[in-house]
């Protein structure tokens, strides 16, 4: 790396701004994997520990297992969060990170 | 019920001659990292989407998660599920972390974390079971493909993949890009798409009926595998595991992909990081489908095969979505169905080979040596490691006649789980870890997974015919993962040398 281009880079490292942002990408980053964690957590354990719920049908006129519903709902809820999170750290914190690296000329 | 299998095998030879061609095509011979993360430069986010979810998607884990559906019922579904949750969690806690360290394997993070040979050398140790073991697993699903279609023995059907499996590891390269990977996704999605459609609109079913398969068994009545599934609605839940089993296994399955960094490496080769995080929305979208898909097709099996030919519980059901493709669509489509299958599954087969050994030739002694490294020796370790693979993997397999392949995967990923997951997360993000504690730690989990693998019921049971096995569960990883993260904190926080404080910071975040 070229010593103005380290220089640049050294100063963007205690900007603090971007040490802020940093650890708020870093709780945003915790937040998301225990959101997807723990809905496959709450998923595996009804699946172990209380199986006769997820057997119990929707309804008296459909008979589809509550399981059924759950395991698909399971996997779109972990789409939705990979959504979520592609889109928040492509609009929001790429944003952010791009004013603070313009801020100190990088 | 069986389809001509002459008939099948004709349309199988037709159509497998070209896909190999197209894919040879489409992919460039990979020598380098460097002419790997430069492939998928020119790709947009959706068209490397795709060829992420061509890495991902397994004909192994298909083939296995359908016919699990079909002998143990709803247990079967935990496989989809949990195969597709470790996804995300890969993308939030790895991919853009690694991507800011600038580094890509499980190697490069503790090589740079520690500066330790002997922690990079654990963890070549560590992804020896996981690739033997997943090698095994497109062994054994490749080997019943051919049976079908040739009528081959087992034994003769894998001795014959397994010598194409030692030219690969000798003489191979990695046939591998972006396109041959995007070709590969929408192979094996079309043909599990068609296969469904048909076999669901060829009946009329509903969906309510569709998935009460105890309703469904008790119209069929007794025979075939309904007797089996007909034995109890708990047994139709659980596959006949107990609640601390299925604990396990389904932490294996979430953590496994977790500890499979390289499976990640599509996000690093596009330039630009909002392109490569819009590729794996894309992928996780085309991924959660086809387990979905998966899930359809396992109950549509059971709708429309209730006299399952008697051989497939032998076969550990892992050719009854082939039959479902021959009963629906005849020999055409059960031949360039089992022609997709085998492609996808010869190309995982090679690449495995390949990354599995690089992992000890190119990782371990690479970056230990560093300058002092010999090109020469380090392609010998390279076919060395291969053959080792190669040969431990076809082993297995032998053993392993009438084992469920998607089962053999998420003992593959249990063992990921145990050493790569903890040792990898550690690094990253616990600055409290010491070269000490990870070298420990790392070797403990080791240690319990493959005791408990071994002392458990597929060794025990399955292999060597005993009633029953020392250590209970089938998936160990909530054992072994429990025994590494307390030794990784136990020798952590007892070791008084100041090795492993080399890069915390940098790793803080």
């Amino acid at each position: 790396m070229p010593t103005d281009q380290r220089n640049l880079h050294l100063q963007l490292l205690v900007h603090p701004d971007y040490t802020a942002l940093r650890l708020r990408i870093r709780a945003y980053r915790r937040r998301m994997a225990s959101v997807v964690a723990g809905c496959y957590l709450v998923f595996l354990i009804c699946f172990s520990l209380f199986p006769e719920v997820l057997l119990t049908p929707v309804s008296t006129i459909n008979p589809t297992p509550w399981l059924i519903p759950i395991a698909v709902f399971t996997i779109l809820l972990q789409f939705l969060v990979t959504g979520i999170y592609v889109k928040t750290m492509n609009t929001v914190y790429d944003e952010e990170m791009q004013a603070i690296r313009r801020d100190v000329g990088l | 019920m069986m389809a001509d299998l002459n008939g099948a095998a004709m349309y199988f030879l037709v159509s497998f001659l070209p896909l190999i061609l197209l894919l040879l095509w489409s992919a460039r011979r990979i020598r380098t990292a460097a002419e790997f993360y430069a492939v998928g430069h020119e790709y947009s986010g959706f068209r490397n989407g795709l060829a992420i979810s061509g890495d991902y998607l397994s004909a192994a884990s298909f083939l296995g998660i359908s016919g699990l559906i079909v002998t143990s019922g709803y247990a079967g579904m935990l496989y989809a599920v949990g195969f597709f949750a470790g996804w995300p969690l890969i993308l939030i806690l790895l991919a853009d972390k690694l991507r800011s360290i600038g580094r890509y394997t499980l190697a490069d993070v503790l090589n740079d974390r520690f500066s330790n040979p002997s922690i990079v050398l654990l963890g070549t140790f560590g992804y020896f079971p996981v690739v033997v073991i997943y090698l095994a697993a497109q062994f054994v699903a490749m080997t019943y493909l051919l049976e079908y279609l040739f009528g081959y023995g087992y034994d003769s059907s894998l001795f014959a993949l397994a010598a194409l499996a030692l030219v690969t590891a000798v003489t191979g390269h990695m046939i591998f890009s972006s396109r041959a990977q995007m070709i590969k996704a929408v192979l094996i999605f079309s043909v599990t798409l068609l296969v469904t459609a048909l076999a669901y609109f060829s009946a009329g079913h509903e969906w309510p009926a569709l998935f009460n398969v105890l309703q469904v068994t008790e119209v069929q009545g007794a025979g075939g595998h309904a007797a089996e599934m007909s034995l109890a609605g708990h047994f139709y839940l659980t596959g006949g595991e107990s609640a601390l089993a299925l604990l396990s296994l389904g932490i294996a399955l979430i953590l496994g992909p977790v500890g499979l960094p390289h499976i990640m490496s599509r996000f690093f080769s596009v330039s630009d990081e909002r392109r490569a995080r819009m590729s794996v929305f894309y992928a996780t979208g085309v991924i959660g489908l086809f387990y979905i898909l998966i899930i359809v097709l396992g109950f549509l099996i059971i709708a429309r095969l209730p006299d399952m030919p008697p051989q497939a519980s032998a076969e550990g059901a892992n050719l009854a979505a082939v039959y479902l493709a021959s009963v629906v669509g005849g020999d055409l489509v059960a031949g360039v169905f089992t022609a997709v299958l085998m492609t996808v599954l010869l190309s995982v087969m090679t690449s495995l080979i390949l990354t599995g050994s690089s992992a000890l030739s190119h990782d371990w002694y690479a970056l230990t040596l560093g300058k002092t490294r010999n090109y020469r020796q380090e392609q010998r370790l390279h076919r060395f490691a291969s053959t080792i693979s190669v040969s431990t993997a076809i082993v297995i397999a032998l053993l392993s006649e009438g084992q469920n392949v998607a089962y053999m995967v998420g003992l593959a990923f249990s063992f990921a789980a145990s050493v790569n997951v903890p040792l990898l997360l550690g690094a990253l993000y616990w600055e409290g870890l010491t070269a000490r504690g990870a070298l420990i730690g790392g070797w403990c989990g080791l240690i319990a997974a493959t005791a408990a693998v071994f002392t458990g019921p597929m060794v025990v049971i399955d292999w060597f015919g005993f009633e029953q096995a020392i250590f209970p569960w089938r998936n160990p990883a909530l054992f072994s993962i429990s025994i590494t993260i307390l030794a990784m904190w136990y020798f952590s926080v007892t070791d008084q040398t100041s090795e492993g404080d080399g890069r915390e910071d940098e790793y803080s975040d």
